[in-house]
């Protein structure tokens, strides 16, 4: 199957053409695969999310026109996985990328030792939004799929061209610099 | 932190990071046009770089290095460095089983395949990261793991790269000529005739999920002629006039197949072996030589005559391929040779023997009267006593050897390390003189005078008056040991800072005055209140990159103790982990600089506050892994002291 670019396959969803699907599956199928396995984790669901995913495409292409139809495919795909997630009642860390990339993370977006806090979640997004600005572009990649994305290690060093070490370092390091940042900002 | 309120804190994270993100393109970020070079921190030499596009007709193979402009050489050390880091062209060796040995004018470099960490997620290996074990040809005999950030191949004639779905020959300097548009990641190729290549690629493919799976290609230039086809056995040979291949049977036996050059797809069975597996073969003379193993896993060796009618097929029993007892004995096939590594712990001998592939070994009767093996043109490569390698019968403990023929050198690889750190044998054809390398061999040293041996735990506090007084007490209270690959790094496991040992955490007399300092070091045992400590200036001081977090006197820190349980109890195997425990207990590092004339980045982690104590991790520009050193001031000798620390325990906790 050719090749497209986000701007044909846009365009293919308009014109209602159903290549539209074939070709978004080829393009980012994979990607979106391992962004619903890494928080389902499960092949089988992952499936069907994807599935759903594109179907969700069908139904909002038109009359929506992303401008970056990978940032809006990973956001849908994202969105549904959580919400499966959700209704299946998997609160409980059982496991899977999803729950150990939270792991990683959580101390650093919220003090342990305050329980008492409200989480003020929007106010340290934007803080993580205005924090991820800064940083180099190859260091940002790199959270953002990890801590969004929810991929694992071994896919951010394949889709960075490096070695997982590089990757575990950067993450290391960005958390603890994120710590900083929010502590500064007053949010932890 | 619940699940939602992650998710609600990641969901403010804008499109327009979410889209760079998704969108990432490793291969366009990092210019995957310049030609991939073996990085040497200082000794990093940038080279013009000239990327030949031709067509890949036959007249373009043929010219591969006519009018190809050679590398720019460096201002810093006068000539080109090659792909690998060393100098010269670099010629490549395949060992008995097919991986690769690269030799240049200054070093070996032993293809330690595809690091699993760099696995992509289709299982395959990384398209650009190939790692080696290298070491020097004459000199120093430490192996150090190096990468190489790219994928380069030999075919045992040329060298080639790959990159941006394409093939490329290259030169030995990364002069490069596109060869074969190949939207797969080869790994292997081989050149059977001026006609003909093997490729060897893992191929996705949809049909079977994300598993990539190994696939063989024949590609034909020349006439314009190109047969892409798939094979799911690749094990193919020529003798230049014909193609041979072993086709591994999925249970019910092994068959060997040939094909003429001409009707390459249309194979004819030469022979079968019913429940038996081939496990190794060659080919030599007509005959096709082979070790195969029965259902009982009895190994026995054979050869079959390499036509499809007519065949006729003779066995012989191994006389030897097992590890029963106090013995150990492998066999392997490597052109047209057999060799032999033995080691017998009753008799205390090891060897390597080469023997010539004749069909005379098939002859039972001959084999029968116990003939000299000199007839068979037995050479004994190499021969030790296997105390002088091993400390008792290790004969359940040894793996696989792996066998060389550099031309004048045979170098193989030992089935097991040897007690000093032995891992390969480096033998001269001719006279065969042998030098052992490995990655922590150190000769046994003479005993050490008998002195008083400080505590392994407690740095020595001892009076420093000259330069050759330190020495000598170095020498006197640890034993000497390779602490480090690296050639800079002591040889003692612990002493005083000089200016030829940690040269950055020596310091220097005119220095010792406490009013006249120029860095933290200057001012131990003072209190952090009562310290000049000043970040900026320090960092002023400090190898160029380098610097501080603001006020390090302010982090909690743990104290040696702690650090040095992490560190001794940590898995020795996964670097990262030890060092991400010691950063998580330490809050993160102090100071962070690179230490150029050893080539490592320096993490710094105080152990107090006055910066008299401190712990540094140590990771090398190239290759893997922490070194871990301990410093503390020590008063009497006005100097910091040293003590390497071993993630994983290490034979100085233990001695």
């Amino acid at each position: 199957m050719t090749d497209f670019t986000d701007a044909e396959l846009i365009g293919l969803f308009i014109q209602r053409d159903q290549t539209a699907l074939a070709g978004t599956q080829q393009k980012y199928g994979g990607l979106c695969r391992s962004i619903a396995k890494n928080i389902l984790g499960s092949r089988e669901d992952a499936e069907e999310c994807l599935n759903d995913t594109l179907l969700k495409l069908w139904e909002s292409i038109p009359p929506e026109e992303p401008r970056s139809l990978a940032a809006y495919i990973s956001v849908i795909v994202r969105n549904l996985a959580f919400g499966r997630r959700d209704a299946a009642h998997t609160q409980k860390r059982g496991g899977g990328e999803f729950t150990v990339a939270l792991s990683e993370i959580e101390d650093t977006l919220a003090a342990p030792d305050h329980p008492e806090r409200i989480l003020d979640t929007i106010a340290i997004g934007d803080a993580l939004d205005r924090f991820l600005d800064d940083l180099p572009a190859e260091t940002r990649v790199m959270f953002v799929l990890r801590y969004w994305s929810e991929l694992s290690i071994r896919e951010i060093a394949a889709r960075c061209g490096c070695g997982q070490s590089k990757v575990k370092m950067t993450l290391l390091r960005t958390r603890r610099e994120l710590k900083a940042y929010l502590e500064k900002e007053g949010l932890r | 932190m619940k699940d939602q309120d992650y998710k609600k804190i990641m969901d403010r994270i804008s499109e327009e990071h979410i889209e760079e993100a998704v969108s990432w393109d490793a291969s366009a970020q990092q210019n995957r046009r310049s030609i991939r070079r073996m990085s040497l921190g200082i000794g990093a030499i940038a080279a013009s770089i000239a990327v030949i596009v031709g067509s890949i007709g036959y007249s373009a193979w043929r010219n591969d290095r006519a009018g190809m402009p050679v590398a720019e050489t460096s201002a810093a050390y006068g000539a080109s460095l090659n792909l690998l880091g060393g100098h010269g062209e670099l010629k490549a060796f395949f060992g008995n089983d097919d991986s690769v040995l690269y030799r240049d004018d200054d070093n070996y470099y032993l293809s330690d395949g595809y690091h699993s960490e760099d696995e992509t997620a289709a299982g395959g290996p990384s398209p650009d990261t190939c790692y080696f074990r290298r070491w020097s040809v004459s000199g120093s005999t430490s192996v150090e793991r190096i990468r190489y950030d790219g994928r380069l191949l030999s075919d045992g004639e040329r060298l080639y790269t790959y990159h941006d779905n394409q093939l490329y020959i290259t030169d030995s300097f990364g002069n490069e000529t596109e060869f074969l548009a190949a939207p797969w990641k080869p790994f292997r190729i081989r050149k059977l005739n001026d006609d003909w290549y093997l490729l060897s690629a893992f191929v996705e493919d949809a049909w079977i999920g994300d598993a990539a799976k190994p696939y063989v290609l024949m590609y034909a230039g020349g006439e314009g002629k190109q047969i892409n086809q798939f094979f799911d056995y690749g094990d193919v040979r020529t003798d230049g006039e014909a193609l041979y291949y072993l086709n591994k049977g999925t249970g019910d036996g092994d068959r060997f197949y040939t094909a003429s050059f001409d009707s390459i797809l249309d194979a004819q069975e030469i022979a079968e072996f019913p429940d038996e597996q081939i496990c190794e073969w060659t080919l030599k003379d007509g005959l096709i030589y082979w070790f195969k193993a029965n259902a009982e896993n009895e190994m026995f060796m054979g050869c079959t005559e390499t036509k499809p009618d007519g065949r006729t097929e003779r066995d012989a029993i191994m006389y030897a391929d097992g590890d029963d007892g106090e013995w150990w004995l492998r066999q392997h096939l490597l052109k047209d040779k057999m060799y032999v590594f033995g080691a017998d712990f009753g008799e205390n001998y090891a060897s390597l023997l080469r023997y010539d592939l004749t069909e005379q070994m098939m002859d039972p009767d001959l084999m029968q009267s116990d003939p000299d093996p000199t007839i068979f043109g037995r050479v004994e490569l190499y021969s030790a006593a296997a105390d002088s390698l091993w400390d008792g019968d290790l004969s359940d403990d040894m793996a696989e050897f792996t066998v060389y023929d550099a031309g004048d050198e045979i170098i193989f690889t030992l089935p097991i390390d040897g007690k000093h750190g032995e891992q390969i044998v480096q033998i001269n054809a001719e006279t065969h003189e042998y030098r052992y390398a490995g990655e922590n061999y150190a000769p046994e040293q003479p005993a050490l005078p008998e002195t008083t041996v400080t505590d392994e735990t407690q740095i020595p506090d001892t009076q420093m008056t000259d330069e050759t007084q330190t020495t000598e007490t170095q020498t006197e209270t640890t034993a000497p040991e390779k602490a480090s690959v690296q050639d800079h790094f002591p040889q003692a496991m612990s002493g005083i800072c000089a200016p030829d040992v940690f040269s950055v955490f020596y310091i220097p007399p005119e220095h010792l005055d406490s009013d006249n300092i120029e860095c933290y070091r200057m001012l131990p045992a003072v209190p952090a209140s009562e310290s000049h400590f000043d970040a900026e200036r320090i960092k002023v001081s400090l190898p160029e990159g380098g610097g501080f977090l603001p006020d390090p006197n302010e982090k909690p820190h743990i104290s040696i103790d702690e650090a040095r349980k992490i560190i001794e109890n940590g898995d020795a195997s996964d670097p990262d982990s030890v060092y991400m425990q010691l950063d998580e207990a330490s809050n993160g590092y102090a100071g962070k600089y690179p230490y150029e004339s050893i080539g490592y980045v320096c993490y710094e982690f105080w152990l107090a506050d006055d910066g008299s104590e401190f712990l540094i991790a140590m990771y090398p520009f190239e290759g893997e892994g922490y070194e871990y050193v301990y410093f503390r001031y020590d008063a009497a000798a006005q100097q910091y002291a040293y003590e390497i620390l071993r993630a994983g325990g290490s034979a100085a906790a233990d001695s």
